[in-house]
Parts: structure tokens; sequence; C-alpha cells
């Protein structure tokens, strides 16, 4: 309850109350009799004063009394924090980048822009998260809790991202009226498009619209991956893989201060430093856990590895014997007896998708499920190491055309001739042969080559549209494998450099509340010194 | 001049004159009187030797010495001077009040002690106070004077008694600091009621050279007030106004800080060795003084 809330005949009536009040509490002060002694200096040092029950006794001075109602008032006054009205009718809009799926960070920005928001004239700033559409958080007028409130969890993608949220704020907002946007975090925005926008406001005589980037308080590590990524182990084994990875500024990291953590236990692998200041960690096995780099105890990336499972391969009984064996070496494969249960089966059966077929077929068929077989056979081909294959040789051996023919199917599966693995043709002898049937293992278990990267300044080739503009990203890989990044990429050329808000704000009112503070404290000393001179009450 | 506060009682001065004031020693440059002093010189008690310097009187030489020694000193005598004497009598409001008022009391103590000291020889001045000092008096000796004194006395306090001047004796005492008068016994009667309290009076006294006698008028009832109840007394000289209920415990707080304001006072004295007299001036006021006089001599 205050002046604020209050109709002026209300505000009036409670001062009169108050005076009312005070006068009746003067009267019930002590009264005492009034005798001229030689000195009061020992009185004052024995002063023991005690309450007379006294009713009779008025103000010996009216204007004590209108000090003390003076006060009262005031300090009732000050209950509602009042403010001058200021002249600035700037609406400031706070936009939080509300794509990120991370609580934390959330909570973490909803704090700062409720900062700002206590500093903001109530009835001109308003908080909209920016998702997959503009939410507000906080209208003008409410009450900071009730963004709080507002704030249900619910992770979205921001596919239009924080140039859409300006331009569609602005523009509701009219070309005329001044309007201040403050951005919570460093989410980048497009100075391009910015600039645009700006271009269409009437900022003839002060600028209309005006951007400001609210900088908070970020655990962002010091230094950032450049390049990090997870591929084949060049040892071959199939259950190992080496991760690589670089720093932006190599030449700021010392290498004692990198660690890598492999499900929250230090691994102490060897790094291997390559050139471009890539470090290489070699043969980690592929299980599935959670690697981090770590700098300063710091975390600044990671990334789950796959969990590479053996590929099962059924062999029937008419395989020849050097297919078997070449089978049998690969780290990749465990054979099983069952044909039901294996991923690739192979005969010369019609089941078979690793079918031996005789010399009157074609050379190489290939069956694969994408639509468009022709366009496909390329990286076909080159999937399959067939182009290592002496094709020539074979032709003359067999006195046929050597042909590769594709086609499309439900399932994959390749036919090659039985004989090749025969003494009638010298391809066991070749360094092709294990190459191929190694790649047609895979291929046929749908198992791809590991080569999952990022790099500064580029896009993840299978993650979401948005990774660029959201920290902390988990991405998820075709294959259902997640790698979770930190800051990789950032469009630095187009990223607007913004002013920060904080030193930007220059709209509030004068503070009434602070200068009828300071009255209310110096009409109280002037009350205690007139008391103490005898002048009150 | 009419003796309007009958401070020339011929009873009253004919036992005044029977005390002494004796000095320890005197400051030297002084007139010659009855006190030893500190200046060495043409007396009669043998004091030193020193050799003799060119200008040295012939006939302070020490011939028998020169005749057994061969060598030539001069005698040296102790010098007799006077002590000057600085009354400073509490003219202000406070002893003005009451019936009997304190500050007559206050005058006769001063005549009192200027009859003594003007009856030895010695210098007197009086410097009545109040919230300054009163220097138009100046200081003189001869036991004619006497009656100057008295005059002037009376001429002071019939103005103060209409002035209704407040205390400041700090203010007074380094006034009379200032005046680079000649080191002495200075007399400070009065109530001590200051209302700056007893260490702002110390602290003036303390740089002072001369050595103090204080002589306190006082009332029993200063000590053990009256009143009761819920009373706002008001300063008769400050105006100052302080709301107290006074009931027993509030009695003995009033006498504990009376007791340790005159406790500073009677402490300081001690010290520098100087005198201390509380005088009621409902009493007999020469019989009051006598005491301050073991054996008719106060050692100052």
């Amino acid at each position: 309850m205050n002046f604020g809330l209050f109709s002026i005949t209300t505000a009036v009536a409670g001062v009169a109350l108050l005076a009312i009040g005070l006068w009746i509490l003067q009267r019930l002060r002590v009264q005492h009799r009034e005798i001229e002694v030689l000195s009061t200096l020992f009185w004052k040092s024995a002063i023991e004063e005690t309450r007379a029950r006294v009713f009779v006794r008025r103000f010996r001075h009216w204007w004590a009394w209108c000090l003390l109602v003076a006060i009262a008032s005031i300090l009732w006054a000050l209950l509602g924090q009042p403010q001058t009205a200021s002249f600035d009718k700037t609406q400031h809009v706070i936009l939080i980048d509300w794509s990120v799926d991370d609580q934390q960070v959330r909570g973490r920005d909803l704090d700062v822009a409720l900062q700002l928001a206590a500093e903001l004239p109530e009835g001109r700033r308003e908080i909209i998260a920016v998702g997959m559409h503009l939410e507000t958080l906080l209208h003008q007028q409410e009450p900071l809790e009730l963004a709080k409130l507002r704030s249900v969890p619910r992770p979205v993608p921001a596919p239009l991202g924080m140039d859409w949220a300006i331009e569609s704020i602005s523009t509701r907002a009219g070309t005329k009226t001044p309007i201040t946007i403050h951005i919570v975090g460093d989410a980048p925005v497009d100075k391009w498009r910015l600039s645009a926008l700006q271009s269409k406001f009437d900022n003839s005589q002060s600028p209309v619209l005006k951007i400001f980037r609210v900088e908070r308080a970020t655990s962002q590590p010091p230094v950032a991956l450049a390049t990090f990524g997870v591929s084949d182990a060049a040892s071959g084994d199939w259950n190992r893989v080496d991760i690589w990875f670089a720093f932006a500024d190599p030449e700021q990291v010392l290498a004692d201060t990198v660690g890598v953590v492999l499900d929250n236990r230090p691994l102490h692998h060897p790094l291997v430093a390559r050139d471009h200041g890539i470090l290489e960690i070699q043969g980690v096995a592929a299980n599935g856990g959670l690697l981090e780099i770590v700098h300063n105890d710091l975390p600044v990336g990671a990334l789950t590895l796959p969990d590479r499972k053996l590929i099962r391969v059924h062999i029937d009984d008419d395989v020849p014997e050097t297919l078997r064996q070449l089978i049998q070496l690969d780290t990749a494969c465990t054979l099983v007896t069952n044909a039901n249960n294996a991923e690739v089966v192979i005969g010369s059966t019609p089941d078979s998708n690793f079918r031996l077929t005789s010399e009157d077929q074609p050379a190489f068929h290939i069956q694969t499920e994408n639509e468009n077989a022709e366009d496909a056979l390329a990286d076909l081909v080159d999937e399959l190491a067939l182009r290592q294959i002496d094709a020539t040789g074979l032709a003359t051996d067999s006195g046929r055309v050597v042909d590769v023919q594709v086609a499309s199917g439900e399932t994959r599966s390749l036919a090659l001739w039985g004989n090749l693995f025969t003494s009638s043709f010298d391809f066991v002898e070749s360094r092709a042969c294990p190459i191929v049937v190694g790649r047609a293992v895979r291929w046929l278990a749908n198992r791809p080559p590991l080569v999952e990267w990022v790099e500064l300044g580029r896009k993840l080739p299978v993650a979401s549209p948005e990774f660029q503009r959201v920290a902390d990203q988990l991405a998820t890989t075709n294959d259902g494998r997640q790698l979770r990044t930190t800051r990789l990429s950032a469009p630095v050329g187009r990223t607007a450099t913004l002013a920060d808000s904080t030193e930007n704000l220059s709209f509030s009112g004068f503070n009434l509340f602070t200068l009828l503070g300071f009255f209310v404290a110096f009409l109280l000393i002037g009350e205690w010194m007139l008391f103490q001179k005898g002048h009150l009450p | 001049m009419n003796d309007e506060f009958q401070l020339l009682n011929p009873d009253f001065l004919e036992q005044a004159r029977a005390l002494r004031i004796v000095a320890r020693r005197v400051a030297p440059a002084g007139r010659w009187a009855e006190h030893r002093s500190r200046d060495r010189g043409q007396g009669i008690e043998f004091r030193d030797y020193r050799p003799y310097s060119p200008g040295d009187d012939l006939r302070s030489v020490d011939w028998n010495i020169y005749r057994r020694l061969g060598r030539v000193v001069v005698r040296l005598f102790e010098e007799m001077e006077d002590l000057p004497i600085y009354i400073m009598p509490d003219l202000s409001y406070s002893m003005w009040k009451e019936a009997h008022p304190r500050a007559v009391v206050a005058m006769q103590v001063a005549i009192g002690l200027s009859a003594i000291g003007l009856d030895q020889h010695d210098r007197v001045g009086v410097f009545p106070f109040g919230d300054e000092l009163d220097t138009s008096v100046r200081p003189t000796s001869g036991r004619g004077r006497l009656t100057l004194l008295a005059d002037a006395l009376t001429r002071i306090g019939m103005v103060a008694q209409r002035r209704r001047s407040g205390t400041d004796l700090a203010a007074s005492v380094a006034r009379l600091r200032g005046l680079g008068l000649r080191e002495g016994l200075v007399v400070v009667i009065s109530d001590f009621f200051d209302p700056q309290g007893a260490r702002k009076i110390l602290s003036e006294l303390k740089r002072s050279r001369h050595r103090p006698l204080l002589v306190a008028i006082s009332r029993p009832e200063d000590r053990e007030p009256t009143l009761r109840g819920d009373v706002r007394v008001r300063d008769c000289e400050t105006g100052a106004v302080q709301d107290v209920s006074i009931n027993e415990s509030v009695l003995m707080k009033y006498r504990k800080a009376y007791d340790e304001h005159f406790d500073l006072l009677r402490s300081f004295v001690r010290q520098r060795q100087g005198g201390w007299l509380q005088i009621d001036s409902e009493q007999n006021v020469m019989e009051q003084l006598a005491t301050l006089f073991d054996g008719g001599r106060f050692v100052a």
C-alpha cells in the first residue's frame, strides 16, 4: 500500500490519518514539571527517562507536529519506490535464444534477461523467447516473476534464428516507434540483414531501432576446438578408432594442459602431433563411450564414440577356401553357422547377399537400395574398391568382358564370379583381393567408413542446420550416434558486432526513491537535533 | 565605594592577616619579598659558590678560600622574592541564583586571600570570570591596595549580577595563560559547574605553569538534590533542558557523576601539589578558609 496504488483522495486521507495518529500519540508522551537548576551537567549523566501516563500534553511547537507528519508521509510514500515519469518512450524488447537445448543455459539467460528487465521502465519492457515462434515470457506491466512461470522447458529448434525475430519485432513496432532490442547471449545476428533492416527506419533525427547485446558471464573455456573428428583406426582394428582434434589457436595451447577423458576417467593414450596443429589419439576402443577433450581441466569438446559390433558372416560350404580364410582374418567379422542370424551370407545360393556366380554371369553385379542405381554406380565402385582390381588381367584370363552391373532393389547384394577366388585367376594373389572383400562385407552390413568431423566455420554434414547458432549442441549422425561439440563454428565474417546493453541504458527516469530517501534522512537528523536541543516535542 | 557585598569586614580581615601563604620556591625575576626564590643573589642565607668572573662584586669574593686554595670564587645567597597570586572568582549566573549567592562567598574568599597576599608583600591580581575572563583589575601589591581591590571587585560583581553570564572556566584559564604572567599561584573560586565538564577545565589548567588552588563553593543540595518525579531540568545559564524521571536509581547515577566530577579536580590538584578547599556557602567563610592553612600556613 502506498501512494502509487491509491487515488489522490485516498492518499490525502491517509496522510490525514497519519497526522491525527501522531497527534494522539504525542498527547500520550510524558509531561515534566520544569525546574531551573544551577547545572544540568550531572543530570545528563544520570538520565533515565520513564514514561509518565499523562494525556494532556500538546506539542510545544505546531511545526514539530508538521515535521513528524512529513516524515511519516514520506516513509509511507517510499514503500512505493516512486520514480518520475520519463520523456523517453522507447520500447525495450529483450530477446532470449530459446533454441538452446540446455536448461542450465536457458535458466542463466532468463536470469540475465530478468536482471535487465528490472532496470527498465515497467511499462515499456517485455521479454520474448525466440524459438520456432516468438513466445512472450513477460508482457509490459507484468511482475518479473511471471516470466519464470512461463519458461516451460520445451526444446525447440529455431530455424529462422535471431535475425527473423528482430525483423518480426521491429516490423510489429512500426518504423516510427523507437524500439531497443536487447539480445541476451551471443546468438549471431547477420550484419547485412541488420543493416538492411535499419535502413527502413526513420533514423533522420535519432536512431529509431537500436540493437544491443547483453553480455552474460559464461563458463565458456578460453580456448575452442577448431576441428574434432573420429575415423577408422589406422591400425585396421575394427573395434578401435582414431580421434583427432585441433585447437583454434594451437600456439596458445600447451601440450601438458590438454587432457583426454573417456567415460569420466583419464585416457592415457599418447597424443600424436600432426600437421596444422592436429593432435591424434590412436586406437581408442570403439565401445560407445563418451570421449572428452579438456584444457586446463575445462571441457572444450566431447564426442560419443561409435559402438562397433562385429559383422556376423555366414559362409556356405561350397565357398572357396581362400575367401573363407580372408573372412576369418578380417577383425570386423565373426562367423556364424546360422544363415538367418547373419548380416552377410556368402554362398552361391540366391539367398546369399554375397553371391558367387559362374563366369557366364556378369563379373560384378551390385544391387543397391538407391532408386537411381545408375547414378550411384560411380560411388559404389569407389566404395567397394573395384577400381583397384586388375580388370584387364581378369578379362585376359577369362576371355570375357569384365563388366560391373548395377540394379536397384530392396536390399543390398553383391554377385561376383566365384572363380575369382580359385587358382583360375590370380585375383587372390593381388593386393586388391582383401580390400574388395573387406569393403564388400562392410558395405553389405551397412557399416560405412568412419569420417565424422566438425570444423570451424563449416557445418557438420549430418548435423542439424541450427548447429551454427547454438552452443553445447548434441548433433545426431545418420546412424544414430551423437556427436557433441562445443561452439565450433562461428560465421565471423557475417556476424554483426553489437554494443553492450548495460553501457547504453539511459532510459530510466530520475530515481525519486533515492531523493526522497535522502530527504527523509535529512528530516530525521533535523528532528534528532531539535530533540537534543529541547525544541521537540 | 559603598561596600555592597561587605567584603571589607574588619573581623574577617583581621583573621585573614593571621594566615600566611608560603611558597616552596618562587619564580625568578620578582620583587623583594618573603619567599625563597630560584634566583641566586644578594640575600642573607648562603646558598652556593661559583667561580669569579669579571664584573662580580669584589665584596662577595670569599678571600678565605682564595688564601687556602688560591682560587677566586664568589659566594651566592638566596634571593627572597614575592609570590604572584592570581585569584579567579566565578561570577557566572549560577553563582548568583540562590538567596545567599555563592558569588558573594567567592568574592569574600578572594578578598581574604588578597589580604593575606598583600600583607606579605606579594603581588595580587583579581580576575573575575563568567563566560570570559575580566582583566580590568591590574595585579597590584602593598597593604593599602586591598580597598581598591574590594571596590573593583564590588563594581564588577554588581555588573555580573545583572548580566546573567554563563560559565566557561576553560576559556578563562586559557585567557589567563595567554596574559603571560609570572609563574605564581592561581586560585579558582567557583562552583565548577562548567557545562563542558571537568575534563575540559583540567585540559586547560594542565597547560598552565601556575600552581593551582581550587576553592569549590558548594551546598549539600548540590550532591543530594531534593527533586523527585518527572522533571524537566533547565540549566539556569545555558537554558538547555533535560527531561529526567528521578528515582533512587537516577539519584545514585547523579551522585556518581557529581563525585567523579570533583574527584577529577581533586586528583589534578594533588598531582600538581596544589590546594583544594570546599566551602559551604551557608557556613562561616573565614572558619572554612582557615582549614586550608595548616598551622596558619598554606604551602603553595
